[in-house]
C-alpha cells in the first residue's frame, strides 16, 4: 500500500513525518535513529554526499569549505556555496538532503506514494519553485507544497480532537526564517486569514549576534581579533541554547575567559525581535481582528525556545503561548496530515482515511499579484506603475478583473507583465516580474481603448492570467504555475549518492 | 525620465514643421487665422524649450547647494552632478545637445562658484524652478539631490534640511518624495545606530506623539520587509535589512 509523508524542510533540520496504522502522525526516524536530520551537506572523496549529522560536525568545526548549510534561505536565487573545491546551488543542495530523507523514510517505511514539502509562508515565487525542482530531482513524488504556520496549525487541530473554534496564532519561528499566520479553526477546518513572514530571521541570525558580542569582548581584552576556528558557529548555537537556561556563559577563546549574560545577548537580538513583534501587529490586523480576538498562540520552531521570543509574544498578544508539541516537528507532523489529505486516499487505510477526509484547509494568496501600467492620474507626471490586482491574503480559488487602457492613437501593442511583491507595492523597482509579453491591436484606434485582465489563482497553486483587448476580441492568456511543474533543477545526483 | 523630455522636445518639433507647412498652404491661401495658429505654435515650442534649458540648469543648481550644504563638494558628489549632466545631455534630441552641454556645465560652474562665496541664493532657486518648472522636473530636482546626499556614503543633517525645504518649497507629493527616498535609501550605507538623522531619513516629523511615530514605523516595517523579499543579493537588500534594523531599534525607544 505505501505511505504518505510529510517533510519540513528546514533551514538548519529537516523532520519528516507519516500517519501510523490508526491515522495518526508520527515523526520518521532517520537512519541515524534521530528524529530530526541537520540540513548540512559535505563532500565525502570526490564524488560521494554526506548528509545529516557527520556533516553538521564537520561544518561546525571547519572553518574552510567543507560543508554547506543554511542555503534554504536563498534558495530562488543565484548565491552558489562552496564545497572543497566545488559550488553547488541551494536547489542542488536541497535535492541532496531531500534525496538522504527519502532514502530513509523508504528504509522504514517502504514505497512512498504521495509526499509534502513545507515551505515559509513568505517565500517567494521562484523559491517555491526551486523547492519544488529540488523534491522532484530528489525522487520524490510532490503535488503540494504546504505553508509551514499551516502544517503547524493542522496538526495543532488534529491533536486537540476537532475540539479548536476560534482564531489562532501560529508563531513560527527556526533557524532562518519566520512566519506568523492568523488561522480560523472549526474543528477540522482551517481557514489562513493572514499570513506574513521575515525572510531573514531565525536561529541563525541569533547565533551571529551572539559571535559578535564574543569577538568584541576578546577585542577588548586582548587587543586580537577573534579567529574564525576560536569560536565556532557551532560553539555559538550551542551556548546560544545554554542561554535559554542559564543566566550566563562562559567561553574559553584562546587564554581568554569570556563572559556573555543572558541580558547582553538579549539585548543584541532585541531589535529582531520587535520586528517580529511589528509583523505580528501587522498580521493581526491583516486579519481584520484585535489581540483579543486570538484564542491561542501555537509556537513551531526551535528558536521559540528563547525567553525573549515568549516573552515578546506575552507582550504583543497578551498570554502564553502553547507548545504541547515538541517545537521541532509540528510542521512536519502537519505535512504528513496534508500529504494524506490532499493525495490518493485510495492508497490509504480506512482508519487513515477517516483522520484526514474530513479536513478543509482554505488558503490564502501569500503574495501580491499585479502588472505594470502608466499612471496617468493625480499632479504627477505620467509613470509606469505596479498595479496590484490580487492582494495578498486573497482566499484561494479567487479571480479578479481590472481594466487598463491603451495610451496612444494607434497603439498597436501592449507590453504585458505578470508582477509579484510582498507588499502593496507601487513602485516598479521593487517587485518581481514573473512573465513578459505581449497583446497584438488592431491599428487605426484612438488612446484609450480598454484593456480586460483577469487573475485567476486555483487551489493547486496555479494562475490563469487573460489579456483581452475588449473591443476586437483579441487576447493572450498565461497559465503561471506558482508551483512550477518544469522548473530547472539537478537531474541526477546518484553518482554523489553514500551507499 | 529624460527618454520623456526628449520625446517632448521632439513633439514640439514636428508640430512646428506642421504649423510651418500649414503657414505656408494657408499663406498662399491668404488664411490669416492659419497663420495666426503657426504662429502661435512656434511661441509654445519656443517657450517649453526655454522653460526646458532653465530647469536643467536650475536642477543643477540644488545638486550643487545639497553638495556643498555641508560647506565642502565630496568628489563624489561631483561625480554625481556630472554624471546627472552626461546622462541628460545623451537623452536630448541631437540639435539641441551641444546647447544643453554648454547651459549645464556653465549652471555647475557657476553654481559651486557662487556657493563657495555664500551667494548661491536657496529661494530664489526654489521660486524660478517654480515659476518654470513641471511637476516632472521637481521631481528631478529631489532625485538629483538625494542622489548627492547619498553619494559620500554619509548624512548629513545639513544635506537633510535641505531635502527638508527643498520638498516644501517645490511643492512635491509626499508620495512621490516617498518614492524618490527609497529608492535612494537602498543605496544608502546607513549606520544602524539610531539618531535624530536616522529618524529623519525615516520621515519621522519632529512634532510626532508616540503613537503617531509608532503608527509611522509599522507602516515603514511592513514596507520594507516587504522589499526584503524582492530585493535581488547584494547591496540593496543588505541596505534594506539595516532598515529593518534601524526600524526596530526605534520601535524599542517609542515602546
Amino acid at each position: 500500500m505505501g505511505a504518505v509523508i510529510g517533510i519540513d524542510l528546514g533551514t538548519t533540520f529537516c523532520a519528516v513525518a507519516t500517519l501510523d496504522e490508526t491515522g495518526r502522525p508520527i515523526i520518521v526516524h532517520n537512519q541515524e535513529g534521530q528524529n530530526i536530520t541537520p540540513s548540512c551537506v559535505a563532500l565525502d572523496g570526490p564524488n560521494s554526499i554526506l548528509v545529516g549529522e557527520v556533516s553538521r560536525r564537520i561544518w561546525t568545526t571547519s572553518t574552510k569549505n567543507r560543508a554547506a548549510a543554511r542555503f534554504k534561505r536563498d534558495m530562488g536565487t543565484s548565491v552558489t556555496y562552496q564545497i572543497e573545491d566545488k559550488h553547488f546551488t541551494p536547489t542542488e543542495l536541497s535535492t541532496f538532503v531531500l534525496k538522504k530523507l527519502l532514502k530513509d523514510a523508504t528504509t522504514s517505511l517502504g514505497q512512498i506514494h504521495d509526499a509534502v514539502v513545507t515551505i515559509p509562508a513568505n517565500f517567494s515565487n521562484e523559491a517555491r519553485e526551486a523547492t519544488m525542482a529540488a523534491a522532484k530531482a530528489a525522487g520524490l513524488n510532490i503535488s503540494y507544497i504546504i505553508n509551514e504556520p499551516t502544517a503547524a496549525a493542522l496538526y495543532y487541530s488534529f491533536k486537540s480532537g476537532q475540539d479548536m473554534h476560534g482564531n489562532y496564532v501560529v508563531y513560527d519561528l527556526g533557524g532562518g526564517t519566520f512566519d506568523v499566520s492568523v488561522i480560523k479553526v472549526d474543528g477540522q477546518n482551517i481557514e489562513v486569514l493572514a499570513t506574513n513572514g521575515i525572510i531573514r530571521l531565525g536561529g541563525i541570525d541569533f547565533d551571529e549576534a551572539l559571535q559578535a558580542i564574543v569577538a568584541k569582548k576578546f577585542k577588548e581584552v586582548s587587543g586580537k581579533e577573534l579567529e574564525a576556528n576560536q569560536y565556532s558557529r557551532g560553539q555559538a548555537e550551542d551556548d546560544k541554547k545554554s542561554l535559554s537556561i542559564r543566566k550566563s556563559v562562559t567561553v574559553d577563546v584562546g587564554f581568554q575567559a569570556i563572559t556573555v549574560t543572558r541580558e547582553e545577548f538579549e539585548q543584541s537580538i532585541s531589535s529582531r525581535i520587535a520586528q517580529a513583534e511589528m509583523l505580528c501587529e501587522a498580521t493581526i490586523a491583516d486579519a481584520k481582528l484585535l489581540r483579543t480576538d486570538i484564542s491561542e498562540v501555537f509556537l513551531a520552531g526551535g528558536s521559540t525556545r528563547l525567553p525573549i521570543v515568549r516573552e515578546s509574544i506575552n507582550r504583543v498578544f497578551g498570554m502564553e503561548p502553547t507548545s504541547t508539541v515538541n517545537v521541532d516537528e509540528v510542521v512536519a507532523l502537519g505535512a504528513a496530515l496534508y500529504a494524506a489529505y490532499k493525495g490518493n486516499q485510495s492508497k490509504l487505510t480506512p482508519v487513515q482515511r477517516g483522520s484526514v477526509n474530513q479536513i478543509q484547509v482554505i488558503e490564502s494568496t501569500s503574495m501580491c499579484y499585479g502588472t505594470l501600467a502608466m499612471n496617468n492620474s493625480g499632479t504627477l507626471a505620467a509613470r509606469m506603475e505596479n498595479s496590484v490586482i490580487i492582494t495578498k491574503g486573497t482566499r484561494i480559488p479567487c479571480s479578479v478583473t481590472e481594466i487598463f487602457y491603451t495610451q496612444a492613437d494607434g497603439q498597436t501593442v501592449v507590453g504585458l507583465e505578470i508582477t509579484e511583491s510582498t507588499a502593496n507595492e507601487t513602485d516598479p523597482a521593487f517587485v518581481k516580474i514573473l512573465w513578459r509579453g505581449t497583446l497584438e491591436l488592431p491599428g487605426g484606434r484612438p488612446m484609450n481603448q480598454p484593456i480586460s485582465v483577469t487573475y485567476s489563482y486555483d487551489e493547486n497553486q496555479i494562475m490563469h492570467c487573460s489579456f483581452v483587448d475588449v473591443t476586437s476580441g483579441r487576447k493572450t492568456e498565461v497559465q503561471k504555475s506558482i508551483i512550477s511543474q518544469g522548473a530547472e533543477g539537478v537531474t541526477s545526483v546518484d553518482q554523489f549518492l553514500v551507499e | 525620465m529624460g527618454g520623456l523630455i526628449g520625446t517632448i522636445v521632439v513633439f514640439f518639433v514636428i508640430k512646428l514643421i506642421y504649423a510651418a507647412i500649414k503657414a505656408a498652404i494657408a499663406s498662399s491661401n491668404n488664411n490669416s487665422t492659419e497663420v495666426s495658429n503657426a504662429k502661435n505654435y512656434q511661441r509654445e515650442y519656443s517657450k517649453a524649450l526655454s522653460d526646458y534649458k532653465k530647469s536643467m540648469g536650475l536642477i543643477v543648481q540644488f545638486g550643487v547647494f545639497t553638495a556643498m550644504s555641508d560647506g565642502a563638494m565630496d568628489q563624489s558628489e561631483a561625480t554625481v552632478i556630472k554624471g546627472w549632466i552626461q546622462k541628460t545631455v545623451s537623452s536630448i534630441n541631437q540639435d539641441h545637445s551641444a546647447d544643453i552641454k554648454l547651459i549645464l556645465n556653465l549652471a555647475f560652474k557657476n553654481a559651486f562658484e557662487k556657493a563657495r562665496v555664500g551667494e548661491l541664493n536657496f529661494t530664489n532657486l526654489i521660486s524660478e524652478l517654480n515659476e518654470v518648472g513641471n511637476s516632472t522636473f521637481k521631481s528631478q530636482a529631489l532625485e538629483l539631490a538625494f542622489a548627492v546626499l547619498s553619494a559620500d556614503g554619509k548624512i548629513e543633517n545639513s544635506e537633510l534640511k535641505v531635502i527638508d525645504n527643498l520638498v516644501r518649497g517645490l511643492g512635491l507629493d509626499p508620495k512621490e518624495v516617498s518614492r524618490i527616498r527609497d529608492q535612494q535609501l537602498i543605496l544608502l550605507n546607513i549606520s544602524t545606530s539610531t539618531s535624530s538623522t536616522t529618524e529623519s531619513i525615516l520621515g519621522i516629523q519632529p512634532g510626532w506623539d508616540k503613537e503617531a511615530t509608532r503608527k509611522h514605523l509599522q507602516l515603514e516595517f511592513q514596507k520594507w520587509n516587504g522589499r526584503l523579499s524582492t530585493l535581488a543579493e547584494g547591496e540593496g537588500r543588505k541596505n534594506a535589512q539595516k532598515m529593518l534594523d534601524i526600524i526596530g531599534t526605534l520601535r524599542q525607544k517609542y515602546d
